[in-house]
């Protein structure tokens, strides 16, 4: 069975909330900031970061190849938006884009932010970093107008891997550039169930 | 036929690369981003490589979405795990970990180290960046111990991201001497496929 070390704030919440949308039994193991790691998370997480996810023998920490694990493993669903279908170049494209493009790119800036000693915490890099996941919101506002989700014209993985990547538009200290269009996009998708499940404390696995 | 906006060097070399072991053909198109063609412009917009156009579909500005449109648009190909493999998941792992955990790390510190005044070329956070980079290097280096690829018992995937990573970090960066032979090795052994040399020739 999958299990998923998960914290509520963290990249686990994707991979929790497709396992709830889809059905997918899974056990979370809650992980909580600051607090010791629970049995198996070193041998799960060579680098001590959450996500990490075992399935039996194997071992993963990137959320959103732990998405398409769980998709191609216990799919079909319609999550994927499949190679037939009109939609599949940004299907991928944007399940990639909202880790490669956004949450990765401005990881650096949250770590100084919390980090970096004093006087420091807003640097030449920072204010860099600040620039591009600008342009990258500008990416998402404008496939979001005229469309309620990303790809396929359907909520699927894709949504889940933005919308949580845009969720921390908030430590960024970009919230505010966020669009009306964008915010209604992000309160349709957080209003769903399985997000609810992710997001609280205590996470319920399925039966 | 795909038209791939490639910079010599750069992730577009993974895509083009792809093409090239699984004889997808494919039109390289100059992906200049100080001078980017209109053409370039609106496929791409935030002026970076690669971006990719299908025909008729949406732009893509995803280097691994790339791959793994290629794959499923012109396979079955050997170069991908199938779901009932056993590395399965370390496959889709180290097709993904190169970008999030090194390729984005690079993007900044060449932010810095290009963009920035001198007195802030080394900040805090260019730093951390490095030490992030190397940690990924590390961990890479650890799972290549005792392999001849990244997953499964054959080339796939993966090996280009991984293999491209090393590439740029030893190229560009000065890794080349310091990195150890595990992942010099393994960048030797990847990068003397036949592919790759016509890759490399792809302007």
């Amino acid at each position: 069975m999958l299990r998923i070390f998960h914290g509520p704030q963290s990249r686990s919440v994707r991979v929790v909330w497709l396992a709830e949308e889809i059905g997918a039994p899974y056990e979370a193991v809650i992980k909580a900031y600051g607090a010791p790691a629970p049995e198996g998370f070193a041998e799960a997480s060579p680098l001590g970061q959450l996500p990490a996810m075992t399935d039996g023998d194997a071992r993963m920490i990137e959320s959103i190849a732990m998405m398409q694990y769980i998709l191609a493993k216990h799919g079909p669903s319609p999550l994927e938006v499949k190679p037939d279908e009109k939609d599949f170049a940004p299907y991928l494209q944007f399940l990639h884009f909202g880790e490669a493009s956004i949450l990765a790119i401005g990881s650096p800036m949250v770590q100084t932010t919390f980090r970096a000693p004093e006087g420091q915490r807003e640097n030449w890099t920072t204010a860099y970093i600040r620039d591009g996941l600008r342009a990258r919101l500008g990416v998402i506002s404008d496939r979001l107008k005229g469309r309620d989700y990303l790809a396929g014209d359907r909520f699927t993985a894709a949504d889940i891997s933005v919308s949580f990547a845009l969720s921390c538009y908030t430590y960024y200290s970009l919230a505010d550039q966020i669009e009306p269009h964008v915010q209604a996009y992000l309160d349709r998708v957080f209003a769903r169930p399985a997000y609810k499940i992710a997001t609280s404390r205590v996470t319920a696995p399925a039966p | 036929m795909l038209k791939i906006f490639h910079a010599p060097g750069s992730r577009s070399t993974r895509v083009v690369w792809l093409c090239e072991e699984m004889g997808v053909p494919y039109q390289a198109a100059a992906g200049d981003m100080r001078n980017p063609s209109p053409e370039f412009k609106a496929a791409s917009p935030l002026g970076a490589v690669p971006a990719m156009i299908d025909d008729d579909r949406p732009p893509m500005i995803e280097s691994v979405a790339m791959m793994l449109y290629i794959a499923e648009k012109f396979g079955p190909t050997d170069l991908t795990l199938k779901p009932s493999d056993r590395d399965f998941g370390r496959y889709l792992q180290f097709l993904v970990f190169p970008e999030t955990a090194i390729g984005s790390e690079v993007n900044t510190i060449f932010g810095a180290r290009f963009g920035a005044p001198d007195e802030h070329k080394a900040n805090w956070s260019a730093t951390r960046c490095v030490t992030r980079m190397e940690t990924a290097f590390d961990l890479i280096a650890k799972e290549l111990e005792g392999r001849d690829t990244i997953a499964g018992d054959r080339f796939t995937m993966a090996d280009i991201v991984v293999a491209h990573g090393i590439g740029v970090a030893a190229s560009y960066m000065g890794y080349a001497d310091k990195f150890p032979a595990v992942l010099m090795d393994y960048h030797k052994r990847m990068t003397a496929r036949p592919a790759f040399g016509r890759a490399m020739a792809a302007a």
